[in-house]
């Protein structure tokens, strides 16, 4: 009696195994979708919203990429810097100071202006979160679709 | 019947038994309150403090000791989660591992714990005290399971009704979609309004469309123009012919005769100049490039009737009472030369040549079709006056976000079942959920799905109070009267610019304040000849061919009522000041934007004609805080003083005029 107990109940948890492993991870589309997003920009929220600022306030001027080939860029002398070669060499608080104050501000031309006033502190916070990508070496173009 | 005689002994053993029982039960529930989650982190926070703080911060630091909680009475929530999570509101832990670690960005600057605590906008179970109970991953019978940053959007939605809520990417685009897809013709969606819905009426189809263009439509609009906001029905190739019959046979307004017309002499050159010039692409969307406000007329030479084209151009609102269409004062001959050009060189390279047999004519198809109209629900966004309807065809989607969901919504489908995938899987391929669904395929990419999804998990149940929730002003429809009012539904003003909130957005400027902004005489040239301020920008205000008169009225009741008054102060302008102001105008660097003299940037407006554009009350104020007026405006605030401002407002003022002329 108690061995076929034991019997039995040791072919369930067997079978029971057998089914679990048996069975795949169900699919979470959704969620592949937000991964596969987050994948493709490489970029967190604060990064996101600062390509947004990035696209309406800087792209005329510096271009998608940052390469300073803008739609407004051949209007400009001197003409607008290739971000993703010239952000390495300055510490992010100069990047800030132009940033704020406009070029001006730190001697160079004033054709960049001020933006401190229009900007919130961490709207200018995200902004330079996302200079740092663009200033990222060998980036793929992390212009928006 | 006899008592049970136990032995004394046994009984002492039973006592001693029960006794030890309830000895290990005491002592479990002891140690098990002794090393509960709660306490081994705290243990682990407070060492960490020490290595993370100097002796005087970690002597002012609150002492970290028992369950920490915040209570919102009034969302009937309590908040749990700071027991753990110990660092959350102190920059000092920003490179501390989780749960310890400074909360990111400035979200509890902007969302204070003691006022909002973690639940509102993360989701989870506040008064668990364990990793698995708070629900960080879902967990059975939890409705509410804690969100991933994306999801977390919606509980911004949840608070944040207004259509496009700042930082919420996903919900922004959501709830953009859901008005442009017109998803509330057939849901009863809370935030959105029926009257939001755009789609033509249908009651003189059949003297609008070809025959043969009308089957390949209803096939699927998307294969055919991919930004149509027409879906696809699925429909089987019978209620195709039926449908394509009963609408062909709608002809209650005929269009306007154009038997006077010599097609023969149609010149579709003059056609295409004129389309150019009158800016059509401001709207319309030709091989790609244009606006999107109006139909894509790519291939609309195989859609349309010439003689109905004829009319619709000669009098858009004719048969199409609501439609945001210009109404252009062309002469008929312009209007012959541009269908010209319309219907013969915009012409879809697969539609055939020769047109199927009318089947509007056999009245069992008619029947037929009229039946398929009402079972797919077609009246929810072409209204149509021969049908009384009741009530929308689809469910309420109000409180969609605390639908309980199981496996068995998903029909057999490997997927998590959860809400969020069911409505984005519901969103993307509805006919995979349910055998009969009527909901028909929008096309949606997965993106655009999962930014539906995102706003629709805003619907709650319950109501906050009405403290909680932050909205749009409501908006009253603006009707103007009188020959103002005639003129602006003429012009169809509203189908681009704001008046009082009310109006369309592809204009980035309300007319409320437009004279204390613009000078009458420039209104008046403007709206006779709509030059383009801004070079690069492809959106451009048509050229009406209005009469003069009738832009004298216009500008003229512009002038008296839509002013600021706060605007219309005057501003001391010298010699001396606009000399100053140009010194200035140079060091700024304005041209970087701004034209001037035919040099200088496309960002800005052409400032060429400023002294005879502007008026200086505006201008003033405008370079004092551009944000205050234009939100967004890539307008630099400067921070000027109200000198600096002054001086380069008396410099601009001089441009474009005799004293400015002199000054170059």
């Amino acid at each position: 009696m108690k061995l076929r107990f034991l019997l039995l109940s040791g072919l369930l948890s067997l079978l029971w195994a057998c089914r679990a492993a048996d069975q795949t991870p169900p699919a979470d589309p959704l969620q592949e979708v937000f991964r596969k997003q987050a994948q493709e920009q490489g970029l967190s929220l604060m990064q996101t919203e600062g390509r947004r600022l990035f696209t309406h306030y800087c792209e005329t001027c510096h271009g998608p990429a940052g390469h300073g080939d803008g739609q407004n860029a051949y209007n400009l002398q001197p003409s607008p810097p290739d971000f993703t070669v010239s952000l390495r060499t300055h510490p992010s608080l100069y990047w800030r100071r132009i940033i704020e104050g406009g070029g001006a501000a730190v001697g160079r031309s004033p054709l960049c202006p001020p933006w401190g006033h229009a900007l919130r502190q961490h709207e200018v916070d995200a902004l330079i979160d996302y200079l740092g990508v663009l200033a990222r070496p060998a980036t793929p173009d992390p212009s928006p679709r | 019947m006899r008592e049970p005689q136990l032995s004394p002994l046994k009984l002492h053993a039973a006592f001693a038994g029960l006794g030890l029982a309830f000895l290990g039960v005491f002592a479990w529930v002891f140690l098990e309150e002794y090393l509960a989650e709660w306490r081994m982190w705290q243990t682990q926070f407070r060492t960490l403090q020490q290595s993370i703080k100097d002796p005087h911060a970690l002597s002012l630091a609150p002492p970290v000791q028992g369950i920490r909680q915040i209570w919102l009475s009034d969302l009937d929530r309590v908040d749990r989660c700071t027991s753990c999570h110990l660092g959350a509101d102190d920059p000092d832990f920003s490179r501390a591992p989780q749960p310890f670690r400074t909360h990111s960005e400035n979200w509890l600057e902007t969302h204070p714990p003691d006022r909002f605590g973690c639940t509102s906008c993360h989701g989870g179970q506040g008064e668990a005290t364990t990793y698995r109970d708070a629900a960080h991953q879902p967990i059975p019978h939890w409705p509410e399971p804690m969100r991933p940053a994306e999801l977390m959007e919606a509980n911004c939605g949840a608070c944040h009704r207004e259509r496009r809520p700042r930082q919420a990417h996903w919900l922004e685009r959501g709830r953009e979609l859901i008005a442009t897809a017109n998803c509330v013709a057939c849901h009863d969606i809370p935030g959105f309004n029926l009257e939001e819905v755009r789609a033509p009426h249908l009651e003189s189809e059949g003297y609008k469309v070809r025959p043969d263009w009308m089957s390949r439509w209803l096939t699927d609009p998307k294969a055919h123009l991919p930004r149509s906001r027409m879906p696809n029905f699925r429909l089987e190739p019978a209620e195709i012919d039926g449908l394509s019959a009963f609408l062909l046979s709608q002809r209650s307004i005929p269009p306007l005769d154009s038997s006077g017309v010599d097609w023969a002499q149609a010149d579709p050159d003059h056609g295409r100049a004129l389309f150019g010039e009158a800016r059509c692409v401001s709207c319309h969307m030709i091989d790609e490039r244009g606006g999107s406000l109006g139909p894509d007329l790519s291939f609309v030479g195989s859609k349309v009737q010439r003689e109905w084209l004829f009319s619709f151009l000669k009098d858009p609102a004719r048969d199409q009472p609501e439609t945001l269409m210009v109404h252009y004062r062309f002469s008929d001959q312009e209007i012959r030369d541009l269908v010209g050009f319309l219907t013969t060189e915009l012409i879809d390279p697969e539609a055939p040549t020769a047109s199927p047999e009318p089947g509007y004519l056999d009245p069992n198809l008619v029947e037929s079709g009229r039946k398929a109209f009402v079972r797919h629900g077609c009246y929810s966004c072409h209204r149509f006056a021969g049908l009384m309807v009741q009530g929308k065809i689809g469910p309420s989607l109000a409180g969609i976000a605390d639908r309980a969901i199981d496996e068995s919504f998903f029909h057999g489908e490997a997927i998590l079942p959860t809400l969020p995938n069911w409505l984005y899987v519901k969103l993307r391929t509805p006919e995979k959920l349910a055998v009969a669904s009527r909901m028909p395929t929008y096309d949606f990419s997965a993106v655009d799905a999962a930014a539906v999804t995102v706003a629709l998990l805003s619907l709650r149940t319950a109501d906050l109070p009405a403290s909680r929730v932050t909205t749009e002003l409501a908006v009253e429809p603006y009707q103007p009267q009188g020959q103002f009012g005639a003129l602006v539904r003429r012009y169809r003003c509203l189908s681009c610019h704001e008046i009082r909130g009310f109006g369309g957005t592809l204009s980035t400027v309300p007319l409320d304040r437009i004279a204390s902004q613009l000078q009458r005489d420039y209104l008046e040239a403007y709206l006779l000849n709509p030059g383009a301020v801004r070079v690069s920008v492809e959106e451009r205000m048509p050229h009406f061919h209005m009469t003069s008169a009738e832009a004298e009225a216009l500008a003229e009741f512009l002038a008296v009522t839509f002013v600021d008054d706060s605007l219309e102060v005057p501003v001391a302008m010298d010699r001396e000041a606009a000399r100053q102001g140009q010194q200035l105008f140079e060091r700024l660097g304005c041209r970087a934007c701004h034209i001037l003299g035919g040099q200088g940037g496309y960002v800005g407006p052409d400032l060429s004609e400023s002294g005879r554009r502007l008026k200086p009350g505006w201008t003033q104020a405008f370079l004092l805080a551009p944000e205050k007026w234009k939100p967004g405006t890539l307008q630099p605030d400067y921070g000027f003083k109200s000198e600096e401002a002054r001086v380069l407002t008396a410099y601009l003022m001089t441009l474009g005029t005799s004293a400015g002329e002199r000054r170059k």
